[in-house]
């Protein structure tokens, strides 16, 4: 017997369950072939076992079927690792519903699918955190209700369909169950995307709106930051820890996320944008030799030092799994409660870098710094180590050899220099920031990401500064950190990423490959530091004086890259963020902070506002400076008046009158059916239902007397219906057809509906009964 | 006494909740997210069943119409009418079970019977139905009726137990007199009938029909004609004495065996038939005396009242086992006038010393009458009567 259609449905219902289980394993792991044989097997075992029904596994070969998968399993679990083992599980669960595919179908079979389509969820959670996750969580319940609603509706069709064994058994009362067909007890399909998938919908969305609270107020008492486990790395191809002139390209327009950053003043938690774009710093580089940037000779890391005396800005920093260790942030970096233990600090390059293991995994730190003042990013930054090797922040100009090496670059910064009138050893802040707008103001800077042709006689920053004036910010940079120690100014280049784009929605920067910068620091020593920019502060010995000479860089934070797109980008990459936040990476303290804290301040506010009796005074006040107030003052003073009681009166009868409207419009309305909610008027064709009885009862040979009124004619049908042992059953329903014509009839009566419905119910027992003789 | 509402995790919802709280547990206790996200998550279905059921069952009707007579090996039908109140959404899965007690045989557990209501739109009723048949005779209990639903997914079931019990009594079973026995009973009956011959004026007055072609003026009743502006004649129940006397000797031994039941339910059957029978041509006197644990006489002339009467009385009585022969139906023979026929129906064979005597008793000698002996047991039984079994359809 082939599946009823209920049963059809839900079998694919819950065959799209087991199709979204397996694809986020997939998609965790990485390899189509086990999602490829599961909707392969899905439609052989749908066409074979469940449609045509030639082949089904019995409960012995399932068994044996369902050992053997157990024992591949183990076996590769003993090959594998922790996460390996996740995934050697999941695979289990799927050979297992591969066996259980081929079995013949009942409740507790669908059951079992749905369980195992579940625990291939619950790995999935943990190899594939993402807010997809979520989504296909909720589909799935709701395919659940669906599938389980219907194989419930088909199972009590089923029943009422059986005779029941147990009257038969009990005292032999009732020898037979009858149900009639779907029809007649007014089932119809179209109920099923009417009425049930809404409510699955509805249901699926008051699941999510019971879980989500419920979620986030289950205890947590881990206080770890988020961490996914080990994924593949993204490839940083903007950032470098070594800078070679020539080999940026296109790459740098790598849309991929980098990191999210959050910036909140001080321990509060409203986020804040700063003014023009951040630099968030990676790593830097000293010595240029060959057209190479290199790093100088890393000192001790040391952990993140605290800061006390300064106002602390807040910076929260989620980074994705990279192939570098650095942390991209405001400089300088100070920790905000305890020294987050993954995070080292190099003070002699200010690279703060996370620990190997933690490389590769996404990550959140809470860090401070110091390096942002109200809303804007400081522009000289105290120096973390001293003494500095001045030797490498002046190389090559350290040696005479240097000038000679690069001597455009001397000259050019010394005629720039001496056009201005600034003697860099005595104003050197001057000198530095002279030569830094040289490539804005010039017009002679052209920035490109084009691979440019250079002459190969020449150095590319020489030539970058004499010849093809244009380049990335790399060329921009190093032009000016040579300028500047031509000039013996101390100075390094800079490397990490600048701007990103703001999300306005989750108020936060999201930082992509393609916001790769570099940049360049010049040192100052001694009193050739700015006081003021140390104000309330203790000034500094050395402190670094930020530059970016990158011609056309502009503040693309402040660009209206508006328009609907970009918004709902924002509000997906912001929803990724709350996911992250609030759902993979919840912990202790964040549910404090962002959940139990809140709602303890609101709680306590609404009660403030409840039983303050300053708030109700306030409120009194405002009420009574309201017209509703001054009217109600009037009224006290004037408590009698025979335009108030016209008033009254009048305002009285239109309310009593609208009132009377509105409850007979109602009752119209309802009479009426225009909103469905009573039923029809029944208006049942008085003839038409008593031709259909005599036309039933004629191929029978049951034709009415012209001497017979209808009465008679029924008592006489019904007699010659009771003396057939077949028909015995149908005797009593003529006389109940002609009963209610009588009424409708000659009685002036109307049929109610459970009346009009018996006798349509009669005819058709009638009709159906009786059709092998019609035909 | 049931409670009137029910709520009973089913054998599906108990295995979800063993998963449930596995999944909540670990997850709690390793701080899975996620994992605790699912165990949230399976909560709502859950939850889902726990309200949908006790909404569902909240407000709504349910009746039921029985046959208002009805003969064991009938076949019964039972309406069940659903009326959904709620005026914002349809109810799914609803299903109806009624319960059906044999009160005389006072069986431990009622049979159980159901009909399912797979949807019911907002605001609307609908009627489904259960038939069967009931092949005792007797007082049934129908009910309470339990609307139960385990929409959506199976795991709760909630119930709600609505009205009162009701009662339906179960006249004899009817079985078919063949035609040697109408034969003997007419053999019988010509010493003593007296057909009386009236005028149809004299007849009962039975009803009003449409006049016809051939119809007396006589008998138009002009009230009725004038109100309803077209002829309507009076219709007369003829009388025609065919008097008959049943005496029933309801007897079974102390230790009965299902054969002797079944004598008893025959010698009820056969009873109740012969009335049936004799009742639809109205005009006799009949007489029918029973010898029970209650005994009872009736008398009457035969009319569906009195057949009404008779089948109630019948189907609740219940076989003495006195070992001599009942004295009353001695005595009703002497009521009995000599020239009515009397047909006297025993389970066992009649002693007729013991009835001369208390017929004697009352000076009444039962020399002379006709006096038709049935007994059950006896194979020539079976060629007068025939048992009508269930029609099964």
């Amino acid at each position: 017997m082939k599946p009823s259609l209920l049963r059809q449905l839900a079998h694919a219902a819950i065959a799209l369950q087991i199709v979204l289980a397996t694809l986020l394993i997939v998609w965790g792991e990485g390899s189509l072939l086990l999602f490829l044989l599961t909707l392969v097997l899905l439609g052989v075992s749908a066409y074979v076992t469940d449609w045509r029904q030639t082949f089904h596994l019995n409960q012995r070969g399932a068994d044996l079927l369902a050992l053997g998968a157990v024992a591949i399993s183990a076996i590769a679990a003993a090959r594998t690792d922790r996460q390996g083992l996740l995934l050697v599980v999941a695979n289990l669960q799927s050979y297992l519903q591969y066996v259980l595919m081929f079995q013949p179908k009942n409740t507790r079979v669908y059951w079992q699918l749905s369980l195992l389509s579940l625990g291939q969820m619950a790995i999935a959670s943990t190899l594939y955190p993402d807010p997809a996750f979520g989504i296909v969580l909720l589909l799935q319940v709701a395919l659940g209700i669906v599938a389980f609603a219907l194989l419930l509706l088909d199972s009590e069709f089923d029943a009422v369909r059986q005779p029941s064994a147990g009257l038969l058994s009990l005292n032999g009362g009732v020898s037979e169950s009858h149900r009639p067909d779907q029809h007649s007890v007014g089932f119809e399909l179209s109920y099923l995307w009417k009425s049930l998938l809404p409510l699955a919908i509805l249901a699926a969305l008051g699941t999510l709106i019971l879980a989500t609270p419920l979620f986030l107020a289950l205890p947590r008492w881990t206080v770890s930051t988020f961490e996914s486990t080990d994924t593949s790395p993204i490839r940083t191809v903007g950032f470098t820890d070594t800078v070679m002139l020539g080999e940026l390209g296109g790459a740098v327009n790598n849309p991929e996320l980098v990191m999210r950053v959050t910036f909140y003043r001080g321990r509060g938690d409203s986020a804040m944008r700063l003014v023009g774009e951040p630099l968030f710093r990676g790593t830097v580089v000293t010595r240029y030799e060959d057209r190479i940037w290199t790093q100088p000779t890393p000192s001790h890391p040391i952990p993140l030092p605290a800061e006390a005396g300064s106002t602390i800005t807040r910076q929260r920093i989620s980074v994705e799994p990279l192939d570098t260790a650095e942390i991209f942030h405001i400089a300088p970096a100070v920790t905000i409660d305890e020294p987050d233990s993954k995070l080292k600090l190099n003070p002699s390059t200010g690279r703060l870098f996370r620990l190997d293991e933690y490389r590769h995994r996404t990550l959140e730190f809470d860090i401070g710094t110091t390096g942002i003042r109200g809303n804007r990013q400081r522009t000289v930054l105290p120096s973390l180590q001293s003494p500095l090797n001045m030797q490498a922040l002046l190389q090559p100009f350290d040696e005479r050899a240097g000038a000679e090496q690069f001597p455009r670059i001397a000259a050019l910064a010394s005629e720039i220099l001496s056009e201005a009138g600034i003697d860099p050893m005595r104003n050197p802040l001057q000198a530095a920031r002279t030569l830094s707008a040289y490539f804005h103001t010039s017009g002679e800077f052209f920035y490109s990401l084009e691979a440019q042709q250079r002459d190969p006689s020449l150095d590319p920053i020489e030539d970058f500064v004499s010849e093809n004036r244009a380049g990335h910010c790399e060329y921009f940079a190093g032009a000016l950190v040579l300028m500047l120690r031509s000039q013996g100014i101390p100075a390094r280049m800079v490397i990490g990423f600048k701007g990103g784009e703001w999300n306005d929605v989750g108020k936060y920067y999201q930082v992509q490959q393609l916001h790769a910068h570099a940049w360049v620091e010049a040192l100052l020593i001694g009193n050739q530091v700015p006081l003021a920019e140390f104000a309330g502060e203790e000034v500094p010995q050395e402190a670094w004086l930020v530059l970016d000479p990158t011609e056309g860089t502009q503040d693309v934070t402040n660009l209206n890259r508006g328009g609907v797109v970009a918004s709902i980008r924002q509000a997906i990459d912001y929803g990724r963020v709350l996911w992250i936040n609030y759902f993979a990476s919840l912990n202790a303290k964040r549910q404090r902070q962002g959940i139990y804290e809140p709602l303890a301040a609101g709680v306590e506010a609404g009660a403030e506002n409840v039983t303050s009796v300053e708030v109700w005074q306030e409120r009194l006040t405002s009420l009574e400076q309201s017209r509703l107030g001054r009217f109600w003052f009037w009224y006290r003073r004037h408590w009698f008046s025979w335009r108030g009681g016209l008033v009254a009166i009048g305002f009285s009868l239109a309310a009593t009158a609208l009132f009377l409207s509105l409850r007979s419009a109602w009752k119209m309305v309802r009479r009426r059916g225009w909103l469905g909610t009573m039923p029809p008027a029944v208006e049942v064709p008085v003839l038409e239902m008593y031709r259909r009885l005599e036309a039933v009862l004629a191929p029978l040979g049951l034709v009415r007397g012209s001497s017979q009124t209808a009465f008679e004619f029924a008592l006489a049908a019904g007699g010659e219906l009771a003396d057939r042992t077949e028909y015995r059953r149908l005797a009593p329903l003529p006389g109940r057809v002609v009963t209610a014509f009588y009424r409708l009839r000659f009685g002036g009566h109307t049929l109610g509906k459970p009346e009009a419905e018996a006798v349509e119910q009669a005819l058709t027992e009638l009709e159906r009964s009786l059709d092998g003789h019609r035909k | 006494m049931a409670r009137p509402r029910q709520i009973r995790i089913t054998r599906e919802g108990f295995y979800y909740s063993l998963v449930l709280a596995a999944v909540l547990i670990g997850a709690t206790s390793r701080q899975l997210n996620l994992l605790m996200l699912i165990g949230c998550v399976l909560l709502g279905p859950m939850i889902l069943n726990l309200v949908y059921g006790r909404w569902a069952t909240g407000k709504l009707t349910v009746h039921r119409r029985l046959p208002t007579s009805l003969h064991a090996g009938e076949r019964l039908r039972v309406d069940i009418q659903l009326a959904n109140l709620r005026r914002w959404m349809g109810l799914w899965a609803m299903r109806v079970e009624d319960q059906i007690a044999h009160l005389s045989t006072a069986q431990d557990s009622p049979a159980r019977v159901g009909v399912f209501f797979p949807y019911l739109p907002r605001s609307s009723e609908k009627l489904s139905y259960y038939e069967g048949t009931l092949p005792h005779r007797g007082r049934y209990q129908f009910g309470p009726l339990r609307v139960s639903t385990r929409f959506p997914m199976g795991l709760v079931k909630h119930s709600l137990v609505t009205g009162e019990p009701v009662e339906l009594l179960v006249h004899p079973k009817l079985g078919r007199l063949n035609p040697g026995w109408l034969k003997q009973i007419r053999e019988h009956e010509s010493g003593s009938q007296q057909m009386t011959r009236r005028g149809l004026l004299e007849a009962d007055f039975y009803g009003l029909r449409e006049w016809r072609p051939g119809d007396s003026r006589r008998w138009i009743h002009w009230r009725t004609s004038a109100r309803r502006g077209s002829l309507i004649v009076q219709q007369f129940e003829q009388r025609r004495s065919q008097n008959l006397a049943i005496l029933v000797d309801l007897w079974q031994p102390r230790n009965p065996t299902a054969k002797d039941l079944e004598r008893v339910e025959q010698a009820v059957s056969f009873a109740a038939t012969l009335l049936a029978e004799l009742c639809r041509k109205p005009g006799a006197q009949l007489h029918l005396e029973v010898a029970a644990v209650e005994s009872f006489v009736n008398a009457g002339a035969g009319s569906p009242v009195f057949l009404r009467e008779q089948m109630d009385a019948l189907a609740m009585v219940m076989p003495h086992e006195r070992t001599e022969f009942p004295e009353r139906l001695g005595h009703a023979l002497a009521m009995i006038p000599a020239a009515t026929p009397t047909i006297l129906v025993t389970t066992r064979p009649v002693d007729w010393e013991a009835l001369g005597r208390a017929a004697a008793q009352r000076e009444t000698p039962i020399d002379g009458r006709t006096i038709l002996e049935i007994e059950v047991h006896d194979d020539v039984f079976g060629r007068f009567y025939e048992d009508a079994s269930p029609a099964v359809v």
